[in-house]
């Protein structure tokens, strides 16, 4: 069995943003060799997240007001875990929404998606460097 | 206080020292209750409890079709939704291939009775 280990490093220079990582990923499978098996990418941080979704602007802009909604940044003093020093708190629940990993068929050598699936790195405390992991196993 | 969260310690005994890569998935094997990573600091865990009371109140238990059954917990099943049913997770040489601040947790949501989580383990 083969397996392929790599990450992705990001600098996001807003607190909030979406990163199509798609295209890094299939290159990282090219190079893995790896025709059948899974691809797992997850966020190495615990205030980020890997989702897969649409890659349209909108979405992306409905996404960010929607969670803002559900786990405001502010007032900071709302959440326990800011008592630590940190104003993170919203980020580490925006990031629970939007899920930690994706876990992906690899069939012939390619990401087994459907027509619209694309893979996003989701920052939501941003302004440092971060990384995403990209493993694969299989044949 | 109906919900509890606890450290999954992942055992290095549990990945045998020779497996050099391979994934492990740890899920709950419950509807009600979630495997997830993040922070271990109590303050947070505070906040999720709170917050997740928010978005899917226990009461009224009315207000919830799910409970027309006789059932109380239809907002552990949405609860559980927000926080995620697994954690797949790469081993890299032997170890969880974690960033700095990655711990597992198991959280309940409608506890009081014995519940599983399955850690299973694939590679070489």
């Amino acid at each position: 069995m083969k397996s392929y280990r790599k990450e992705l490093w990001f600098n996001i220079s807003t607190r909030c943003g979406f990163v199509n990582i798609t295209p890094q990923v299939e290159t990282y499978l090219q190079e893995s060799g790896i025709q059948e098996g899974i691809a797992l990418i997850s966020a190495m941080h615990i205030t980020a997240s890997v989702f897969i979704n649409d890659d349209e602007s909108g979405l992306h802009q409905d996404y960010e007001k929607w969670l803002e909604e559900l786990a405001p940044h502010e007032p900071t003093n709302q959440y326990m875990h800011n008592q630590t020093g940190e104003d993170n708190a919203d980020a580490h629940l925006k990031r629970q929404i939007m899920g930690r990993e994706v876990v992906v068929a690899v069939t012939d050598g390619k990401l087994d998606f459907g027509p619209w699936e694309q893979i996003f790195y989701g920052e939501f405390d941003g302004k440092r460097r971060k990384r995403v992991l990209v493993k694969i196993i299989g044949e | 206080m109906y919900i509890n969260s606890f450290l999954i310690e992942a055992k290095r005994d549990l990945v045998k020292p020779q497996s050099g890569n391979c994934d492990g998935l740890v899920n709950a094997m419950h509807i009600t209750a979630s495997v997830f990573i993040n922070d271990d600091e109590s303050g947070l865990h505070h906040d999720y409890e709170k917050w997740l009371e928010k978005l899917a109140p226990h009461e009224p238990v009315s207000g919830y079709r799910h409970n027309d059954t006789g059932e109380d917990n239809a907002d552990a099943h949405m609860k559980r939704q927000i926080m995620g049913r697994e954690v797949v997770v790469a081993v890299t040489n032997g170890q969880l291939d974690f960033g700095t601040w990655e711990q597992i947790f198991y959280v309940e949501f409608d506890g009081k009775r014995r519940k599983k989580v399955l850690v299973k383990i694939i590679g070489e």
